[in-house]
């Protein structure tokens, strides 16, 4: 990686097609050649391993199983944009990776592939990790560079995007845990044979983490584009019956158990179907367990994780689960189904960050496909 | 340019419109559609985008029928061809829907809102048609209590709709970072400094939050806000020299409140506690409602024409016995400049003498002086706004976060952003925090300081040759001048560590453009002009001057300093500086009076009071300035009161120096009256009356029309207008400026032949021609060398934001609930040594007396140094300064005393209290 050179590296990096396995599905070589052309000496490396979506723990594994290739990404991409100071803010409640992360740090340093001049190529690379502050909205890329500040972790408008005002309001280099050890099998493989695995428009492989209800829960690392189906199947089927899966956490999807047998485990596939893969952690929804239950759970969810910023999701979220907690409430209230959907589409089209844009999809996949379930609460 | 026009067009709803690069979306529509035509409640022109509020939300769409995207326009920057919908139904229904979600936790009760009428939130929920709120009642926040705790600022919390500006504004207009948002999500709060009540924070009153906020959450005691006034005047502030644009609300009589003007290049959306809330005095009970006659000894109640006929009986009394010589006027920088320029007429047109001279004499007439010599003008080379973008700034004796905020804030913007400042000022004042390098010298050194500076940036081969060469004089004695320094011993002089001056110096000689303040920490001593013109070196052995973020520039103190010196209020100085000893410029000054006048130069103001006790001096015509409240050595002053014939005192109020008056003339207040104040930046501004004269009261330049007539002198009847057509006649650098020409922002003179002002002086060559260098040498204060032995320590004296001067106004204000006395600053060393504890009375003693004073212990004055306010009068701070003055114009020394201190016992306590009370009732 050295002796070729930075701008051999960036090429590979583009070769790859890699995209970040953040949620968003940004392509890295954009985000990281946009940091390499920024022209100030002072740049950062920020790894987001805030991970919070609830039944999600593909960072988690990687963090305290795979430390090594993800510190070789943040070093790469120290390397390509000029950084020598890469940070990984990892959530508090992940102790155990913190502790394996800083023994993987140290062993690198002592490896010499940390420091002062590594290796004699006159590159200086440190790498710090940064306890997270607790909060969900620090996984918000913005959020998180203010928490690394010490300020109140809020959004931040973009643009100006971390890549040119980032961290300090310098050049930041921000991705998800997976996204940088993704970029050490580009490191091994090559750009070409990294794109050769996985889907034309979304290349490599990716992580789901499967919950208890399937047979065989766990991390599964599967090529992009593989039939959700054929994932289920590895998984052993389910323990019990199910109707939903829950994909990619609250911002991600619900895909009822009727689509599973169309959907492929990639971005695009998701997308066309009306879902979003979200960072792909998997949460199977018993039969028995009632929809109004999640949609409350969800707002629930949304009003304790704004941030309070903007005005949709600091208020809408409260008043989203202040309508259906009545509904399941009272028994003669019933959701305003017109408001209703005008708060999805004023939280969806007009919220500052993913969180209250993206918590809507989920919500309208199960008022789509168990609108049956839900009649009762519902005015039609 | 075709070319051009296409790629800087864009398109708002399908009418085609040429965008700048840098331009956000609504910044964009606004210019072309204006304001509020796309509705926002987070956004406000003085704010940084934030993107809270979402209302301000368009679709976009690259081609005109392609799919369309909604983002929120205050953050968005315009792209060519980018076609923008502004109020798509989509929009309107998006924009709808988040008022509604906003009004679902904001109390329905507008009708008895303060800010009825004037409420954003008010006005977009009836723009954007909300009819319904359709949310059942939910959890809400209408419930928060208000805080009324603070003197000036109010919050009502429970109308809080979060838009955070007024964080922002606290942030970034004032940089207090007092105000915060704490909570997250629905229980997202405003709080005050870790969450304590308005009164219990560092608030420093600039009221930039309560004129951000778009309701009533943050808001002030005057309800600035609320549209109940009937009247909006224009105006520009009474207090600093800094000139800041005010509207003033009025009903009636009365002013109920004033803001800060949006649009000013002063301030903009800016003021301080002083300027935006320090305003009732004008109707405070104290006010003089009408004219004073002394009658056996008694000041009592007459008319005017009884004043006036006793003023023109005494004083042409006294000039047939004693001559025109005899007697004396006093100008304030605190009239508007038709004022002063009708004083100094007066006096010398119509009484026949040059015994004119300002409150100038005890500021900044060292600045004025000192300039002319190096450049030929005695004023700011460059303008406030420079500092927006200028590399480096030097401040050298000036603390203008608490004596001109609003340009200390401005500068302390700069300082947070990185901005290398350099301070000068023997105590740690705020901006110090933020400066790079503080040089605390000890008082009167300066001339030191500043050589070492100069012989630094020799040594380090940053002198600017080229500009030297091309534009100065002199350089060559300085040059010999600096290398023959013993930079040991001044190093030690100072009490600086010789590597901070010399990377300071470094500092400020390196940056492309750098850009010098000062004020009376420099010019308030014996050799206050001597270190001007030493600045003087710096700027031009540097070439800093004649460009944009560069210069010298004197921070006035008082709002019309510049201009009551430009109007010749100086006793050989006329209008314009011109020098009245040459028979060119006196023969062009009588044509335009038609009378002859003196050529002989006449007394400054420090000068006629000893003239008094002479007996050389008989009459006297004092305006707006309490000459024992803020001359030095009281006593003496009060001794000259006594000596006078005739005494005149013209004033808002009865001050101690009226009480020696033989007629006191109740003046107006600036809120009451027609002119034009000269602001630190040269900048002329037009002051209108918002209300009538107050009482019986008359403006100044009223009751000089007046006066001149009654001496049969034919000077027409007061109209500002007029006045100053007469002043750009007499006064050269104001030719060319016209009342209208003024119009709401003023010019800086001088003023070109396309009436456009002058923002930055000796771009091409300077006003005299070749900049002169000047050499001097350290010399220490004779205060010093005299007492130093007996009165170890070194007594300063400055001003504190709350207060102003000797306290006649803001004294009469809420400010006094906030400070009420001047209080004793010393090192908590020297506190352990002498056994103070904060709270405790000290007594300090000078060669010429003593006063008590309250100690406050702090670290803000280095060992050895004390600190005193002088804004309470009673206190006698002046009693205790000696009579050193600057050696070229007289300025005294108010920086340099030499004291001795000792805490005052229990018993001795109560003793003194008797005897401070039988001074202060004197």
């Amino acid at each position: 990686m050295l002796a070729n050179g930075r701008t051999h590296l960036a090429e590979e990096l583009r070769e790859s097609g890699l995209r970040g396995r953040g949620g968003a599905g940004f392509p890295v070589y954009l985000k990281w050649n946009a940091c390499r052309m920024a022209e100030e000496a002072e740049k950062y490396v920020v790894c987001n391993a805030d991970e919070g979506d609830p039944g999600s723990y593909i960072d988690k594994y990687l963090l305290e199983w795979r430390p090594h290739a993800i510190l070789a990404g943040m070093i790469a991409a120290g390397w390509i944009a000029g950084a020598e100071v890469g940070l990984v803010y990892i959530r508090a409640e992940y102790p155990e990776s913190i502790l394996r992360m800083q023994n993987a740090i140290d062993e690198l340093v002592e490896a010499g592939w940390l420091g002062s001049n590594i290796h004699g190529y006159g590159f200086n690379f440190t790498i710090r990790i940064i306890k997270g502050a607790g909060a969900y909205i620090c996984g918000e890329e913005t959020a998180l560079l203010r928490s690394i500040e010490g300020q109140r972790p809020e959004v931040s408008v973009r643009p100006p995007y971390p890549t040119v005002h980032g961290l300090f309001g310098k050049p930041t280099i921000i991705n998800n845990v997976e996204t940088f050890a993704n970029v050490r099998s580009i490191l091994v493989l090559g750009g070409r044979g990294f794109k050769s695995i996985g889907a034309r428009s979304f290349s490599g492989s990716k992580l789901l983490s499967l919950d208890s209800h399937f047979m065989k829960p766990g991390i599964y690392e599967i090529a992009i584009g593989m039939p959700l189906s054929d994932l289920v199947d590895a998984a052993g089927g389910f323990r019990i019956p199910i109707k939903a899966l829950q994909i990619g956490g609250p911002l991600g999807c619900v895909v009822p158990v009727s689509r599973i047998d169309n959907l492929h485990v990639d971005y695009d596939s998701f997308a066309e179907a009306g879902f979003s893969l979200g960072h792909a952690g998997i949460i199977a929804i018993p039969k028995d367990f009632p929809m109004i239950r999640l949609l409350e759970h969800l707002f629930q969810f949304l009003a304790n994780e704004s941030c309070g910023k903007c005005f949709p999701c600091r208020i809408g979220s409260v008043r989203g689960r202040e309508l259906i907690s009545r509904a399941i409430d009272g028994e003669k209230f019933k959701v305003d189904r017109v408001l209703f959907d005008d708060l999805l589409e004023t939280l969806e089209e007009t919220s500052l960050c993913g969180l209250g844009g993206g918590l809507p999809l989920s919500v309208r996949n199960i008022l789509e496909y168990f609108n049956v379930e839900l009649e009762p609460y519902f005015t039609s | 340019m075709q070319d051009d026009s296409l790629l800087n067009t864009a398109f708002i709803d399908g009418r085609s419109f040429m965008f700048e690069s840098g331009d956000m979306l609504l910044g964009f529509i606004d210019r072309h559609r204006g304001r509020g035509h796309v509705p926002t409640l987070c956004d406000a022109p003085q704010l940084k985008p934030f993107g809270a509020c979402r209302i301000c939300s368009v679709e976009v769409s690259c081609i005109i029928d392609g799919p369309r995207r909604v983002v929120a326009s205050c953050h968005t920057p315009i792209t060519s061809g980018l076609h923008v919908f502004t109020e798509s139904p989509k929009i309107q229904r998006l924009r709808r829907n988040l008022i509604e979600l906003v009004l679902t936790d904001h109390p329905l009760d507008c009708l008895t809102c303060e800010v009825n009428g004037n409420c954003e939130l008010q006005t977009v929920a009836a723009k954007v048609g909300i009819r319904d709120v359709r949310y059942p009642t939910g959890e809400s926040h209408l419930g928060r209590a208000k805080d009324h705790s603070h003197v000036f600022m109010t919050t009502d919390l429970s109308k809080c709709i979060n838009c955070a500006r007024c964080v922002r504004a606290c942030d970034e207009v004032q940089g207090q970072f007092v105000l915060s948002m704490h909570g997250r999500g629905f229980d997202a709060r405003i709080i005050k400094g870790l969450d304590v009540s308005f009164a219990d924070s560092p608030c420093v009153s600039c009221g930039a939050c309560a004129q951000a906020c778009p309701t009533s959450a943050i808001s002030d005691v005057f309800e600035s806000k609320a549209i109940e006034a009937s009247g909006k005047t224009r105006t520009v502030c009474t207090y600093c020299g800094v000139g800041c644009n005010l509207i003033v609300a009025t009903k009636g009589d009365e002013v109920l409140s004033i803001e800060a003007a949006e649009d000013s290049m002063v301030n903009p959306a800016h003021a301080c506690l002083k300027g935006r809330y320090a305003f009732t005095f004008h109707k405070h009970p104290d006010r003089l409602r009408s004219p004073l006659l002394r009658k056996d000894g008694q000041l009592e109640v007459a008319s005017w024409d009884e004043a006036y006929d006793c003023i023109v009986k005494n004083i042409s009394r006294i000039r047939e016995a004693s001559g025109a010589r005899t007697i004396g006027g006093i100008a304030s920088s605190r009239c508007t400049n038709e004022e002063n320029y009708l004083m100094q007429k007066f006096m010398r047109a119509v009484i026949g003498c040059n015994n004119i001279d300002s409150c100038a004499r005890l500021c900044h007439i060292p600045s004025a002086f000192g300039m002319q010599q190096s450049f030929g003008t005695g004023a700011a080379t460059n303008s406030f706004e420079d500092i927006d973008f200028t590399d480096c700034i030097l401040l050298i004796g000036a603390n203008p976060t608490e004596a001109h905020p609003v340009t200390g804030a401005r500068i302390k913007q700069r300082a947070i952003q990185g901005l290398p400042l350099i301070v000068i000022d023997p105590r740690h004042i705020e901006l110090a925090k933020y400066a790079k390098y503080h040089l605390q010298n000890r008082p009167g050194t300066n001339v030191a300081l500043l050589n070492l500076m100069a012989r630094f940036i020799l040594d380090a081969g940053l002198v600017d040759t080229d500009f030297i060469s091309r534009r100065c004089e002199g350089w060559a004695e300085v040059e010999n001048g600096l290398k023959m320094l013993d930079v040991e011993r001044m190093a030690e002089i100072t009490g600086v560590d010789r590597e901070l001056v010399k990377s300071a110096a470094i500092e400020y000689a390196s940056a492309v453009a750098a850009m010098c303040f000062h004020g009376l920490g420099v010019t308030e001593h014996e050799q206050g002009a001597k270190s001007v013109m030493l600045i003087a070196n710096l700027v031009m052995m540097t070439g800093n001057i004649g460009r944009p973020g560069t210069g010298m520039n004197p921070l006035r103190g008082q709002n019309n300093v510049q201009g009551a010196a430009d109007m010749g209020c100086h006793p050989w100085q006329g209008p314009g500086y011109l020098d009245l000893q040459n028979p060119e410029s006196r023969v062009r000054l009588e044509m335009i009076y038609g009378v002859e006048l003196d050529g002989h130069p006449g007394l400054g103001l420090t000068e006629m009071i000893d003239a008094a006790i002479d007996g050389k001096m008989k009459a006297l015509w004092v305006i707006g300035d309490d000459l024992v409240h803020t001359n030095p050595n009281s006593l003496h002053v009060e001794q000259a009161m006594r000596s006078l014939d005739f005494l005149v005192v013209q004033d808002l109020f009865m001050t101690e120096t009226a009480r020696f008056a033989d007629v006191v003339l109740p003046a107006s207040s600036f809120l009451e009256k027609n002119g034009t104040f000269t602001n630190a930046e040269r900048r002329i501004q037009r002051v209108h009356a918002a209300l009538l004269p107050y009482a019986d009261s008359r403006s100044d330049g009223r009751i000089l029309c007046d006066i001149m007539q009654r001496f049969g002198y034919p000077q027409a009847d007061y109209a500002a207008e007029r006045l100053f057509a007469e002043i750009a006649n007499a006064v050269p650098s104001y030719a060319g400026a016209t009342w209208d020409g003024l119009g709401d922002f003023g010019k800086q003179w001088p003023i070109r032949s396309d009436g456009e002002g002058t923002p930055i002086l000796h771009v091409e060559k300077f006003k005299r021609g070749l900049g002169k260098f000047h050499f001097f040498e350290w010399v220490e204060s004779e205060e010093i060398a005299r007492h130093s032995e007996k009165y170890p320590f070194i007594l300063t004296t400055g001003r504190i934001l709350t207060q102003y001067n000797s306290g006649t106004m803001t004294r009469r204000e809420g400010n006094i609930r906030m400070v009420n006395e001047d209080m004793l600053e010393i090192h908590p060393q020297d506190a352990r040594t002498e056994g103070i504890l904060s709270g405790d009375r000290v007594r300090v003693s000078s060669a010429r007396g003593e006063i008590i004073l309250t100690a406050k212990v702090t670290d803000e004055v280095n060992p050895g140094i004390l600190f005193t306010s002088f804004h309470f009068p009673e206190l006698r701070v002046n009693h205790i300064i000696g009579q050193g003055a600057d050696e070229e114009t007289k300025c005294p020394e108010y920086k340099v005393v030499a004291v001795r201190i000792a805490k005052m016992e229990t018993a001795q306590r109560g003793e003194f209290s008797e005897e401070s009370g039988a001074l202060s009732s004197s």
